[in-house]
């Protein structure tokens, strides 16, 4: 208990300093929303106003712990270019990326540990070769231009699959999973081919160890000791992978979002910046660090799941 | 009928140096009921001698000769072979229980996945009877102790899991090898006297590796001594630590501890100078001859022949004679 409620200090820390730093860091930035706002053309009054109305001309300082007080109220402030309230305007966004995210790690786990098990099985011949080849690839292209190509042949050249957008699951549930599809599949092909090198690596360890010989001397199937013996372990390392990139996974969301005009957080991030819309920026700012945080709890929780050891050392700090 | 019939094998590992032959030309057996101990300097290859009987010494060994369980030949055999005597004919307990078990899985499925696997038992009848084998190799509450996890498990603890682990089948072969070097003395002959009870009430052979002759003479009935990959000495064991025949068995008794030097006061612990040679090619000299305080020429030139010494014992020694001793003594005062 006394852990978990150093864990959850140190996180609402965390939390303050991210704030903090992208609240200095978007007033140190070039471009004013006032201008970005009436444009540069603007009469001196009018963007006199619209500075007071939003509390730009006190200092910094003011500013911020303003901006706090209003945070732990559950309120984000109001975006500067649609005068809707931020949460509002994020809590639309947020359930297309997560959507997507989710889906993408799904399909970057599943092909990721199957072809590493494979590359380490395999190891030396052929079918290790390719895969670890294929993963090179998977890790090295940029995922922009794999999604360009990936319409090119896909909604072009063999038109399966729509270009690009998003369609609502209660209007079209068939389209909605088609539209999903390439940017999935784009989204979570470097995912899979880190998981992939992580799951190979540990399950060449794995294999040599000696509760993996004990084993197969006790008789049991080649299948049994790689899937109940040898993977077991390894997807120790996979767990914390997943955790650790799943933020990234949402940085990536940002391009894939764009390369397929999806209205997600990662477009929304782009517009706000674009636009010096300072309250959404520090919104979704926020919101990403939240994310990122409640991840690493997550991943620490399913450590005890996968792993019994680290059951009994949080049991003894408790 | 004999158990285990081992003839003429060879085990070599590639390296970048080139080959590397661990095992050169062993030669056993092991009848029923009967407790062999393997001895030997770390790196002599006792252990990988008796691994790769059951393929279990790895994919890069390269393996030559003949072993004949049974009456069926275990070289060479498919995997699907091996696998159906592993764990039920043939069964292994390794040196460290401390990573022979899996991490992840408790100590209870891991002894219910051999009844499973061999016997074709239900999760629930698997169960029952892992209970009756804990409690079998002296495991106190063994219902609680199913459901623990090797960590949760003090080394000894997890040796009888590994034992219990190997008997559940009632094999008629047990290999264990260094079974009681990464444990505490105390705990060694309670696990010593375990085998020794299990032997007696199954009547299971046991093929037992280890570098502690204290082990051997505790539980032994043959010894078999091996240096760089050959066997040097076999015999009985009273007639063996009696009256040791190859240089090589004189100076590892010499380098036992005694308490009050055995009786002889002036008698100094002795180690033996150097160390086991990397072989490459199998020679055609006495592998010890480096490190024998009284090799002779013939012993550099000429592969001494395996050859029945006294009744019962036999030895491949140049100088095998029962005053070589004092000699040895008398050259380093």
């Amino acid at each position: 208990m006394l852990r978990f409620l150093a864990r959850l200090g140190n996180a609402l820390f965390t939390l303050l300093i991210a704030t903090a730093v992208v609240f200095l860091g978007v007033r140190a930035l070039p471009g004013d929303p006032a201008v970005a706002l009436l444009g540069e053309e603007g009469d001196p009054a009018a963007l006199e106003a619209v500075r007071e109305q939003y509390g730009l001309d006190q200092p910094v300082i003011v500013q911020f712990v303003k901006y706090l007080q209003q945070i732990v109220t559950g309120n984000l402030g109001d975006s500067v270019r649609t005068g809707l309230p931020v949460t509002d305007v994020i809590a639309g966004a947020v359930p297309v990326t997560l959507e997507l995210t989710v889906v993408s790690m799904l399909v970057a786990v599943v092909i990721g540990v199957t072809t590493g098990v494979v590359a380490a099985l395999y190891r030396g011949r052929v079918a290790g070769w390719v895969v670890s080849v294929a993963a090179l690839i998977g890790l090295s292209v940029p995922s922009f231009w794999l999604g360009l190509m990936a319409i090119l042949v896909f909604a072009i050249m063999i038109p399966i699959l729509p270009a690009s957008g998003f369609v609502p699951i209660d209007i079209d549930p068939v389209g909605h999973v088609t539209h999903l599809v390439m940017p999935a599949l784009v989204l979570g092909t470097a995912f899979a081919a880190v998981i992939m090198r992580q799951t190979r690596a540990a399950m060449l360890e794995a294999l040599t160890t000696d509760y993996v010989r004990t084993a197969t001397a006790k008789g049991l199937r080649r299948r049994h000791v790689v899937m109940r013996h040898a993977l077991r372990n390894s997807l120790i390392v996979v767990v914390t992978i997943v955790g650790l990139q799943l933020g990234t996974l949402i940085a990536g969301a940002v391009v894939t979002e764009q390369v397929f005009v999806i209205p997600g957080f990662g477009k929304l991030m782009i517009d706000a910046v674009a636009t010096r819309d300072y309250p959404l920026i520090q919104g979704v700012v926020l919101i990403t660090a939240t994310a990122y945080i409640v991840i690493n709890l997550l991943t620490d929780l399913l450590y005890t799941v996968v792993d019994p050891r680290v059951r009994v050392t949080a049991g003894e700090a408790a | 009928m004999t158990l285990l019939d081992v003839r003429d094998l060879s085990v070599r590992f590639p390296t970048k140096k080139g080959p590397v032959l661990a095992v050169d030309g062993l030669t056993y057996h092991v009848e029923p009921g009967e407790i062999i101990s393997l001895v030997g300097e770390s790196g002599c290859g006792k252990s990988v001698g008796i691994l790769s009987l059951l393929g279990l010494q790895g994919p890069t060994a390269r393996i030559s000769g003949s072993a004949v369980f049974d009456g069926k030949e275990l070289l060479h055999a498919s995997e699907k072979h091996l696998s159906a005597i592993r764990g039920r004919q043939v069964a292994c307990v390794f040196q460290d229980p401390m990573s022979s078990l899996n991490p992840v899985l408790t100590v209870g499925k891991q002894v219910a996945e051999v009844l499973r696997r061999h016997r074709g038992l239900s999760a629930a009848k698997a169960k029952a009877q892992v209970i009756e084998l804990l409690e079998r190799v002296g495991i106190p509450a063994p219902a609680q102790r199913y459901s623990n996890y090797p960590h949760e498990m003090s080394g000894g603890m997890r040796q009888r899991v590994m034992i219990a682990m190997a008997i559940a089948c009632e094999p008629r072969l047990l290999i264990a090898d260094e079974p009681t070097t990464a444990l505490d003395v105390t705990i060694q002959a309670g696990i010593l006297e375990l085998l020794k009870e299990l032997r007696r009430d199954t009547g299971m052979a046991v093929l037992l590796v280890t570098h502690d002759l204290g082990v051997v003479a505790d539980i032994a009935d043959r010894v078999i001594v091996m240096y760089a990959g050959r066997k040097v000495e076999e015999g009985e064991v009273r007639a063996l630590f009696a009256n040791p025949r190859h240089q090589y068995t004189r100076r590892l008794m010499e380098a036992i501890p005694r308490r009050g030097g055995g009786g002889d006061r002036d008698r100094r612990l002795s180690g033996i100078p150097g160390t086991v040679p990397t072989l490459h090619e199998s020679p055609a000299a006495c592998s010890f001859a480096g490190r024998c305080a009284v090799a002779s020429e013939q012993c550099r030139t000429a592969l001494p022949p395996f050859a029945e010494i006294a009744p019962g014992q036999s030895a491949a020694c140049w100088h095998p004679g029962p005053q070589a001793a004092e000699a040895v003594t008398g050259a380093h005062p």
